[in-house]
């Protein structure tokens, strides 16, 4: 298994290549520069943007500066902020687990709801019960975070004031768990209430078709009962396409954050990446990316991993 | 049989499952504990200031950021500032040098400055007169992107004759040196904390030590920055004990931090928040100076437009009125000069272009577009008159005001379009001369450098004899000489309708009724922290 893992990340190395070339030809592609970001104050001179852009090498060509980004990367260098004046790494890092926290939160959330959303309803032989779930998929799959967003700050926020109007804890107190967490509730259930509503009906549509398999009837006709049929039986099977979504929907969750972080004002990755791209930052924009790059070949080799712990038929080689 | 004796499976499943319900309860009992804890309790004596950005470095100097100036101005001072009433006042000099007190040479190409000699670095050390030679050749350094050197570049030396004794000589004349000395590029730095030190890569950076009413204690990389109290400032200890400066990111989090009370100050709020933030009880809204405007550049060389009479056209057709009360919020009123009235070389006699679609037909008329076609757009031999507003693209009351524009201007016959860009690719487009009309804003310092039509001159202003007026401002020592020059050059201009000035665009604060001692100037909002109460 380790050597398939090995052999799985080398083989990946060229399409991180290619994926970092097309990201730094994108960042490319409109018009004006990080230095021009300057140009909107009247006391910067073009003479002075020159000059900048010369200090941070953007005056030699594409190909050069690609080639030279690539190199320090491959030796542990990341790039130098060009805003923050301190390399992207620190700067990109320090983020990175604020974004984790907030990511795995959602994730939690998704995943409890919806594994108990969708036994829920495929044990329950209410047509009111389905009904409910797909209009929830629907309503969930549909409303975009920002909105979704907004309307929990403005009533739980606002309006009744349980949870606080943003941020990751109290100003100027230590680190405390329940702080964190206070911080972490809505923010947390507005990234993952769009996946509760995908994933319940993956279980749900599982749950139901092992339900019907042969060796559940078995374990029915031998004696064993209801809840252990449904969790130690049936919901292994049901849950390997859970599996798969998740591992492919992990990147995602990530970029979904961007948005929830700005409403909620979280201090993580998206939010650096959506500031970066406005000021031009592209050494700390370029780190996030490749940042995100790596988090996606990792989320997907551990799916491919995890498929041989829930299903022993399966054998890497 | 000894099988029978175990437990049947069924009578231990009840007590496996047990467990997980403690669990559940468990999970709902600590979930409920965390969403009922009572809101953000506030520390005695702190101020908590909501603004949009984070400072990318808290060096000065290296960042053109409003907003981390005015985080800088905590922290660090200048050696002026500009008041309330928009004259100087001295900060760690002890006067505003003047011809007449012989701080000025007669050529005005020397400044005298003396320090307070009272001032200390949060480290204990004593301010001296080295400290500002040395942020001279910082801003000068050629290794260090310091985006605008104006004014410091052309400073020839700076002599040490004694501790508090600092001489900025000239080559020639420079009667911009205090407007920039007070202005973003004014903080002075520790020498003996980083002179020969390297500053691109430095601690300092984000562990600042200034000489600034109040110092660093925490800096949460996207969240928020504390400050507390520095209590042996030179200019009396702060009566607050600490500032917390929030980064909020956007316009949401500043509503729901000002609907909750979470906040003193909220800096630099968008239009978009201004009605919002109309009815918030228990905050008033500030205007911070900001010798900034909205106005259409006009492509003065442009085969259309190169015409005053089309130019003068597009003036009498633009209702500024309209724009100014409902897209603008009715805080601003119209301008009609280059320079807003705030600034104190303004001209206010300039001509002006009330809304008159009748005068701006009838010019168009005599400009040889007198026929027009089945669409309702005028042509001139068999051309049509077609104009682009070029305009910045993300932004609401941007495109509602380049759509009002285009909605008057069409009705004159003229067939407008909007062309959105982003951002950072605006200045080459104009560079280029790739526009017709360009909506956007322009700063001018409290000594004007006219960037704008010395500098970059997007609009192709050719009228030389006009320019020359202003190329002799900087070496005129007098200032009401200066002003005279200046207010002759705006009338030019509008007579010529060369720009169209549309409104000032002033920095829009909330800032609660419990903030006392507030008072934003051109130097910012927060120069005078150390003189804020709360009630």
């Amino acid at each position: 298994m380790l050597i398939y893992a090995l052999r799985r990340t080398l083989g990946s190395l060229p399409r991180v290549l290619l994926v970092s070339l097309l990201l730094f030809l994108l960042l490319q592609l409109p018009a004006g520069g990080p230095a021009d970001v300057f140009a909107a104050d009247p006391t910067a001179s073009p003479e002075a943007i020159e000059r900048i852009e010369a200090l941070w090498g953007l005056d030699r060509p594409v190909h050069e500066q690609y080639l030279t980004w690539l190199g320090n990367l491959v030796r542990g260098d990341w790039g130098f902020s060009f805003s923050e004046r301190r390399p992207a790494r620190d700067v990109v890092l320090e983020r990175l687990g604020n974004t984790l926290w907030l990511t795995g939160g959602a994730l939690a959330f998704g995943l409890v709801a919806g594994v108990a959303l969708g036994v829920a309803t495929a044990l329950s032989s209410s047509r009111a019960a389905r009904a409910a779930l797909q209009l929830l998929s629907v309503i969930g799959m549909s409303v975009p975070t920002f909105w979704s967003g907004t309307l929990v700050l403005l009533w739980f926020g606002v309006h009744w004031n349980w949870i606080p109007s943003g941020g990751m804890g109290r100003v100027g107190e230590p680190f405390a768990l329940t702080d964190l967490l206070h911080h972490l509730v809505a923010p947390a259930i507005v990234l993952g209430s769009v996946y509760v509503a995908q994933w319940s009906r993956f279980v749900h549509a599982g749950l139901e078709e092992a339900l019907r398999e042969d060796y559940v009837r078995t374990a029915r006709a031998k004696g064993v009962r209801r809840l252990p049929r449904v969790f130690k039986h049936a919901f292994p099977n049901a849950a390997i396409p859970l599996v798969t979504v998740l591992g492919l929907e992990i990147p995602r969750l990530v970029s979904g954050a961007m948005v929830t972080e700005v409403v909620f004002s979280w201090p993580g990755l998206g939010r650096l990446l959506t500031t970066s791209l406005l000021g031009r930052d592209y050494p700390v924009v370029m780190a996030a990316l490749m940042l995100l790059v790596a988090l996606v070949i990792v989320a997907n080799l551990l799916t491919d991993l995890a498929y041989g712990l829930l299903d022993p038929r399966v054998r890497y080689g | 049989m000894p099988h029978l004796a175990r437990p049947a499976p069924g009578q231990a499943r009840p007590r496996r499952r047990r467990p997980l319900r403690r669990a559940a309860w468990l999970v709902v009992v600590v979930a409920t504990l965390t969403l009922a804890l009572p809101g953000l309790a506030f520390a005695q004596g702190r101020a908590t200031v909501l603004s949009p950005q984070e400072p990318s470095t808290l060096l000065p100097h290296l960042d053109l950021l409003t907003l981390t100036h005015e985080v800088q101005h905590l922290i660090f001072d200048c050696l002026y500032v500009v008041g309330p009433d928009g004259d100087y006042l001295p900060q760690l000099a002890t006067e505003v040098p003047t011809v007449a007190n012989g701080g000025i040479s007669e050529d005005g190409s020397t400044y005298t400055i003396r320090l307070r000699d009272d001032v200390r670095w949060h480290d204990g050390e004593p301010l001296t007169s080295e400290d500002v030679r040395f942020t001279w050749q910082v801003i000068t350094d050629p290794d260090l992107p310091v985006p605008s050197r104006a004014v410091w570049e052309n400073v020839v030396d700076v002599e040490t004759p004694d501790d508090h004794t600092a001489v900025i000589r000239f080559a020639e004349t420079n009667v911009n040196f205090l407007g920039r000395a007070a202005s973003d590029a004014c903080f002075v730095l520790p020498a003996h904390l980083l002179d020969g030190e390297d500053l691109v890569d430095h601690a300092f950076n984000r562990a600042p030590v200034g000489t600034g009413p109040f110092e660093l204690a925490e800096w949460s990389a996207g969240a928020f920055a504390r400050l507390t109290a520095n209590p042996t400032y030179f200019g009396g200890a702060p009566d607050l004990d600490e500032i917390v400066v929030r980064f909020t990111g956007g316009s949401q989090a500043t509503r729901t931090a000002l609907q909750r009370g979470e906040a003193e100050l909220a800096l630099h709020i968008g239009q978009a928040d201004l009605r919002f933030a109309q009815g918030l009880s228990g905050y008033r809204i500030e205007q911070g100076p900001a010798h900034a405007w909205w106005q259409f550049w006009i492509d003065n060389q442009d085969p259309i437009l190169e015409d005053v009479r089309v130019r003068r056209a597009l003036a009498h057709g633009l209702d500024r009125d309209l724009i100014t009360e409902t897209v603008m919020g009715g805080v601003v009123p119209p301008q009609h000069a280059i320079l807003p009235a705030s600034h104190w070389a303004h001209a206010d006699d300039v001509t002006r272009y009330p809304y008159d679609p009748e005068a701006a037909a009838a010019l168009l008329d005599q400009a040889g577009w007198d026929q027009v076609g089945s669409d309702g757009v005028r042509v001139r031999n068999g051309q049509r008159l077609e104009i682009e507003i070029l305009n910045i693209a993300g932004q609401v009351e941007r495109r509602q005001v380049v759509q009002i524009a285009q909605d008057l201007w069409s009705d004159l016959g003229i067939m407008a379009t909007i062309r959105e860009i982003d951002g950072a690719g605006f200045p080459s487009a104009m560079a280029a001369a790739d526009f017709q009309l360009a909506y956007g804003w322009f700063g001018e310092n409290q000594e004007p450098t006219f960037n704008l039509w010395l500098g970059t001159n997007w609009q192709r202003f050719g009228d030389e004899d006009a320019l020359d007026l202003l190329r002799g401002v900087s070496s005129t020592v007098d200032r009401d000489a200066r002003a005279e020059a200046i207010r002759a050059f705006q009338r030019i201009v509008a007579e010529e309708a060369a720009m169209l000035p549309l409104a000032p665009r002033p920095l829009l604060n909330v800032a609660s009724e419990r903030l006392d001692g507030y008072a934003p100037t051109l130097s910012g909002s927060l120069w005078n922290a150390h003189q804020w109460t709360l009630r």
